[in-house]
């Protein structure tokens, strides 16, 4: 055995490599609730790809025969239905796991130096999963599936000058249509997907290379005993390796119980108008994203034309978005962690998952008037929070921070 | 032959929305009150539909076979268990286990003694692939009255053109109740209304101007209207599981697989608690 | 605070308990995925039976139908043919069709069929899986001349067998074509892939 091991040591690091990122890997001993969704999004991860694999197997990347593949799948292919539905089910699950694993961030600054570049490269990560999700969303080839992307892609379109030719490099036709279906598929199983194992890796080696952050905020780094080993940490193996496997298995109670007895969620997780197939002669009398693009969505919807052009409202949609990489430096607080932060950052984060949450219910929704108001005002408050972030950042009293991490 | 396929495709699916273009999103639903784990009135809506619905529409992505293997295999089966353990305990057989028998043989079996001997020389495999083929012609007699075999997909004996022709259009309705609801199929099978002003002389509550005949009118004449709404149900019900099929069998695999991950966690928690009494312990407390 | 003893035994156990429960997880999710590679019920329903109608049938004529994807070649011996097929034990690999996987029991004789006038084989050579050429005449020059009864010859890697599918010696194919299973529905309707009732 150690004979073996030295073999491969001499030629690959693999001691070190086990070493240096899981037996004494430290990690600071105080992880609550909100650390279970980093290792859960790599779950996904991996599930979406082992499933995307089995379905890329049955599936048929052609308008004229992608909706009847989908169905052959679910009917035809011994398991197909299952495997279809943990995809799709994946599909919301990973975002639900991104959207939590995202709040940790805002909840314990763990964006805040010396951490920015795992904020950046996690937003990236990010919007290549809505890419990602877009496109696969596309595949199905359902009405919605085919609205769905005339609307998004239609945004690239209102790009002054350029945009009609845009859009028509994209479709690769003057419509969404076969080339689109065909293109998006590539992009869905291989472009994407490796990107984002790519930045995957390079989020998870940025975080090797400073350190978890902690529900307190507080550098563990700062406190060695003479070994050098940070007094708060403990080896993230086998602590919490086995830690994150009760979090996986009751993930994967939650995420079976979706997908043996909702699948569908009600039309959340798979609408009722894309069990229609593509009709270019015919838009459903409602069309919306799925429940993760909408609140970006409703930004879109918020900002009325103008000059003529759909141009600012996609601006508005892409800002919301991108903005997000600037909070690293937006946030002047001294403290990290929303236990010692001040009451107007509380305030603040709290107006800001409200605004959230209600342009994501807006998004689902039709427009009406009040809707209109309402998304309105919250894309203000959305942007609100960033605009106004160094501002009620350096105002009220901040609770002292602890030397040490408490339980 | 692709190629044509894929046009009746398109066809039907471009069909199946027009008929959507009158849906009004106010209409009153009533309550269907389907079972999909009745396969008794599964069974009934299939011969339902496939009698009074298949002659226009299609339910393109389903298989006879398949059907047949999820609705009727059930009943061989437990027939022909019946009758093997009367066989076994030499009990006098009745012309039905008889009858079971002989399917699972693809025999004529006229008396136990043939029955007992039968058993000393064929194998559980030949006798599953007898009980199959048995449901196949099960299949065979209830639903298909054309010539296609049972492992074709249930294709509208009514070319679309002529559909189109006579009634506008006749959706394939492989998926109507995953996009419109069973409550939507039900309300409208049962809301049709005499109106002379139409080419048929019905119009439908629940789709204005439908272009349908009222083809269920002839049990709507005959039977009591108690039963005359369970027909639309178990046809509502049929329809439901026509939409997914995987329905008759994911929620059982759900309830074992959440009880297998149970186990797991239970196992997995212990595991996490023992190896947490360091930290709690102060193994990986500071040694200062 | 007191350290507590590490109780090495307890982890161990549920460390294994655990392994072990995973493990069986990862098994059960397995036979979806691998299940989902077997043939989906529209290969099945292509790979249906297939009938053949042999009513027109001459001597020597040969017919090829698919079915599950493969040729199979029907063909009707003379009496000739039917009396040479004993004569050639001494130039065959398998003349007795010892090698059960290739034939169903009731073709398992000298004709390696149901009726010895009516050759039901897959036209699959067992070396690489070509189809062979149908080459009936006697004496073929380039297939050994006089000694040439008919039979087929593999275009491939030059593999040779009579016309009961059965292998040459000396050639790269190492066992006789496969009889598929088959049928009479009537006296001239074939029904290939289902074997007659026992």
């Amino acid at each position: 055995m150690d004979n073996n091991k030295n073999w491969i040591d001499q030629r690959f690091p693999l001691t070190k490599v086990w070493n240096e990122h899981l037996a004494e890997y430290y990690t600071p001993r105080n992880f609550n609730f909100w650390y279970f969704f980093g290792s859960l999004a790599m779950l996904v991860l991996v599930i979406q790809i082992v499933t995307g694999i089995f379905l890329t197997m049955h599936f048929k990347p052609d308008a004229a025969y992608a909706f009847a593949s989908v169905e052959y799948i679910m009917r035809d292919v011994d398991w197909g239905w299952l495997i279809r539905y943990l995809h799709s089910t994946g599909a919301s699950a990973f975002f639900i796991v991104i959207y939590l694993h995202m709040y940790r961030g805002l909840l314990y600054g763990s964006y805040k130096a010396p951490r920015e570049l795992i904020w950046i490269l996690g937003i990236v990560l990010y919007i290549a999963l809505m890419a990602e999700a877009f496109m696969g969303y596309v595949l199905p080839w359902g009405q919605m599936s085919y609205w769905g992307a005339q609307v998004i892609i239609s945004l690239f379109g209102s790009v002054p000058v350029f945009g009609p030719d845009i859009l028509i490099f994209i479709l690769g036709d003057y419509a969404v249509g076969d080339p689109a279906i065909n293109r998006f598929f590539s992009l869905h199983v291989i472009a994407l997907p490796l990107m984002l194992v790519v930045l995957v890796f390079l989020h998870i080696v940025a975080l090797h290379t400073v350190g978890s952050n902690n529900p307190d905020g507080v550098e563990i780094k700062k406190n060695k005993d003479k070994n050098g080993i940070p007094k708060d940490g403990i080896p993230f193996h086998p602590y919490y390796s086995v830690k994150d496997i009760v979090g996986v298995v009751v993930f994967l109670m939650i995420f079976s119980a979706v997908v043996f007895f909702a699948p569908a969620m009600n039309g959340y997780f798979l609408e009722n108008a894309n069990f229609v197939e593509a009709n270019p002669l015919k838009t459903p009398d409602h069309i919306a994203p799925l429940w993760y693009l909408t609140p970006f969505y409703s930004v879109l919807r918020a900002i009325p034309p103008m000059f003529g052009s759909q141009f600012p409202g996609v601006v508005g949609m892409f800002a919301a978005l991108l903005i997000l990489i600037a909070l690293p430096w937006l946030d002047r607080s001294s403290v990290k962690s929303i236990r010692y932060r001040s009451w107007p950052y509380k305030v603040a984060l709290g107006v800001f998952v409200i605004s959230f949450v209600v342009l994501g219910y807006l998004g689902m929704q039709p427009v009406t008037p009040i809707n209109a108001l309402l998304a309105r005002v919250f894309t203000v408050t959305y942007f609100g929070f960033f605009i106004l972030m160094p501002w009620f950042t350096s105002i009220g009293k901040i609770k002292p921070v602890p030397t040490r991490v408490t339980e | 032959m692709k190629k044509q396929s894929h046009t009746v495709l398109v066809a039907v699916a471009i069909l199946t929305f027009s008929f959507n273009v009158f849906a009004s999103t106010e209409v009153h639903l009533d309550y269907a009150n389907t079972d999909i784990s009745d396969k008794k009135s599964l069974q009934r809506g299939a011969k339902l539909f496939m009698n009074y619905c298949s002659g226009c529409h299609s339910i393109q992505f389903m298989r006879y076979n398949h059907i047949g293997k999820d609705l009727f295999l059930d009943d061989i089966i437990a027939a022909y268990e019946k009758a093997r353990v009367a066989a076994l305990s030499n009990k006098p057989l009745e012309r039905g286990d008889l009858v079971a028998l002989s399917r699972a043989f693809d025999n004529e079996l006229t008396n136990l003694d043939q029955a007992k001997s039968f058993f000393a020389k064929i194998s559980n495999e030949e006798i599953e692939k007898n009980l199959i083929k048995a449901t196949d012609k099960e299949v065979e007699k209830n639903l298909i009255f054309t010539d296609e075999k049972v492992g074709s997909l249930i294709i509208s004996a009514m070319p679309v053109s002529d559909a189109n022709q006579w009634f506008g259009n006749s959706p394939d309705l492989s998926l109507v109740s995953r996009s419109k609801g069973v409550d939507w199929i039900y309300s409208y099978l049962r809301g049709f209304y005499r109106d002379d002003s139409r080419i048929f002389g019905v119009n439908n509550h629940v789709l204005e101007n439908a272009s349908m005949p009222d083809v269920l009118w002839q049990l709507k004449q005959d039977k009591s209207s108690k039963e005359f709404d369970q027909d639309i149900r178990d046809i509502t019900n049929f329809l439901d599981y026509v939409g997914e099929p995987a329905q008759l069998v994911r929620f059982n695999l759900g309830i074992k697989v959440l009880g297998f991950l149970f186990v797991l966690f239970i196992f997995a928690y212990l595991l996490k608690k023992e190896y947490w009494k360091d930290v709690k312990y102060g193994k990986w407390r500071a040694k200062d | 605070m007191l350290e507590q003893e590490i109780d090495l035994k307890k982890r161990r156990f549920l460390t294994g308990a655990t392994s072990v429960v995973g493990a069986v997880g990862v098994g059960f999710v397995l036979v979806p995925f691998l299940s989902s590679w077997m043939p989906s019920a529209r290969a099945k329903a292509a790979g249906a039976p297939v009938d053949v109608d042999i009513s027109k049938l001459d001597n020597g004529q040969l017919v090829r139908v698919l079915w599950r994807k493969k040729p199979v070649w029907i063909f009707k011996r003379d009496k000739t043919t039917i009396e040479n097929l004993s004569t050639l034990d001494s130039v065959l690999t398998d003349p007795d069709s010892h090698e059960l996987s290739q034939q169903p029991e009731y073709a398992k004789n000298l004709y390696r069929s149901i009726n010895p006038d009516i050759a039901v084989i897959v036209g699959v050579c067992t070396h690489l899986g070509c189809s062979p050429t149908y080459r009936p005449e006697l004496g073929a020059a380039d297939l050994g001349g006089d000694s040439w009864k008919g039979g087929f010859y593999c275009p491939c890697h030059g593999s040779k067998f009579d016309l009961a599918g059965r292998v040459y010696a000396g050639v790269p194919a190492p066992t006789n074509l496969v009889i598929p299973p088959y049928h009479f529905v009537a006296d001239s309707l074939i029904r290939i892939g289902i074997d007659p009732k026992a």
